[in-house]
């Protein structure tokens, strides 16, 4: 992995830790059915997500991995109490008793134990800093749009404020409604992916026709597995299975095509 | 008797009737990672159970022997501190006896994840009793099996299926057919859907 990693847009949408590394789903289920919560949930798992993977990249390299996972938890709860306190503390702060109970869940997410087991407890700090704000700018993205769109579709407002249409349907706030908007997006960028694959694999062949055929050959032969694919592999531990996207990624990414990273 | 029929009947209704991970979306990203290996999720599934288990039995001595907590602040700062130390004892115990990494490693995974950290707030708001509380987090370890079992056929089916649209293939199909699955578990509830 690049030692010096930068905080970029594009892997935060083409290594979306929850659209292709399915980590975090249960905050993004659970808790985006308004703007206002994933909003909320958006905020809390970036901070959480930031926090522990900086410490992690300072502190916790040479701390055992099965107390190291418990250090996450206890993190968490560090940020999520002064939160939880407040809001209760507060009465103008309106918190869903749902919200209350999927709050706390955060210090449990599994997108920050991924993203520290995987790559901060092994980079500098700086890098560590760069890889969680790619993954909380891509999980709070797709919570704000599974909860801006749940919102209007399963109750016909956004943000509160009522909307003018014809018919909602209450599955939307439902875990089948975001599951559902999930596969959409994921669909959406592979799409994306694909697309902008083509249209450099196009510019290079007119850029270069003189190129040999083999080559051509070769670019279509490392076309990126399937997610499914992915996850099915037969991993030797469970470090693989943490670290399970690595490869599914690397070659998303283009690493294999010569891409960006090269 | 009725002790052991309202722990049965606990853990059958979070199994089947409120499957946690189907109908609120708890432990889905593990459910959906380890489901394509069956031996490692069963061996989850145990574990979760296990440590669900605990935590419920612990969580709910604390709440009968100490003044009612109110705060939801205070009750995650509690059932946090009970799940990492049992976590951690376990973790020790195991790297002592088993040293087995891979074991060592599904622990992490087992202990800390939402579905086994939510369990104690559900016993908390539904209010049972110590053997609720075991049928209920027993519940939770086989919900967990049953929800990674579906997953993880469907994904091999959906694997073999040449119909799927290349964008659609991996993880969108996927999640639209673990939707499919969450839509018929939240019917058993007796939400209305429409």
């Amino acid at each position: 992995m690049d030692e010096n990693k930068r905080f970029s847009f594009r892997e935060a949408i083409t290594e979306n830790p929850v659209l292709f590394q399915c980590v975090g789903l249960c905050s993004i289920i659970a808790g985006t059915s308004t703007l206002k919560d994933s909003l909320f949930i958006a905020v809390m798992i970036a901070a959480d997500l930031i926090i522990t993977c900086t410490l992690a990249s300072l502190f916790f390299k040479k701390i055992p991995r099965y107390v190291r996972i418990a250090l996450y938890l206890v993190i968490g709860l560090a940020i999520i109490y002064p939160v939880l306190w407040y809001i209760e503390t507060r009465t103008l702060i309106e918190v869903s008793l749902g919200m209350r109970i999927i709050i706390p869940l955060i210090a449990v997410n599994s997108v920050t134990a991924v993203h520290c087991e995987t790559y901060s407890v092994k980079h500098s700090v700086g890098s560590a800093l760069a890889d969680a704000l790619s993954a909380a700018f891509g999980t709070a993205l797709v919570a704000v749009i599974c909860g801006t769109i749940r919102e209007i579709i399963g109750k016909g407002t956004v943000g509160g404020y009522t909307l003018d249409m014809k018919f909602t349907m209450s599955t939307m706030s439902m875990p089948f409604g975001c599951l559902v908007l999930l596969g959409f997006l994921a669909a959406i960028i592979k799409a994306l992916i694909s697309l902008n694959r083509r249209s450099r694999n196009v510019s290079s062949e007119t850029e270069a026709p003189e190129q040999p055929e083999e080559i051509d050959l070769g670019i279509e032969q490392s076309e990126a597995p399937e997610t499914v694919d992915m996850i099915i592999a037969d991993y030797d531990d469970i470090d693989s299975i943490l670290s399970s996207t690595d490869e599914f990624l690397r070659s998303l990414n283009g690493y294999e095509d010569g891409g960006d990273e090269q | 008797m009725k002790m052991i029929s309202g722990l049965l009947i606990t853990a059958l209704y979070t199994v089947f009737v409120q499957n946690l991970v189907m109908t609120s979306g708890l432990g889905m990203s593990e459910a959906m990672r380890i489901s394509p290996r069956p031996n490692t999720f069963v061996k989850l599934s145990v574990m979760i159970s296990g440590f669900s288990t605990v935590t419920s039995i612990l969580c709910n001595l604390i709440a009968s022997r100490t003044a009612t907590v109110e705060s939801y602040a205070a009750k995650a700062l509690i059932y946090g501190a009970v799940l990492a130390s049992v976590y951690i004892a376990v973790a020790f115990i195991a790297n002592i006896i088993v040293k087995d990494k891979e074991i060592i490693g599904i622990l992490g995974i087992a202990a800390l994840n939402t579905l086994v950290f939510a369990v104690p707030y559900i016993n908390d708001s539904a209010a049972y009793s110590l053997f609720d509380c075991i049928g209920s987090g027993l519940g939770a370890g086989f919900a967990f099996v049953l929800a990674a079992a579906l997953i993880g056929s469907g994904a091999r089916v959906i694997e073999k299926n040449k119909y799927i649209p290349p964008i659609f293939k991996g993880t969108p199909a996927m999640f639209f057919y673990v939707a499919m699955i969450s839509l018929g578990f939240v019917g058993f509830t007796g939400t209305q859907l429409f």
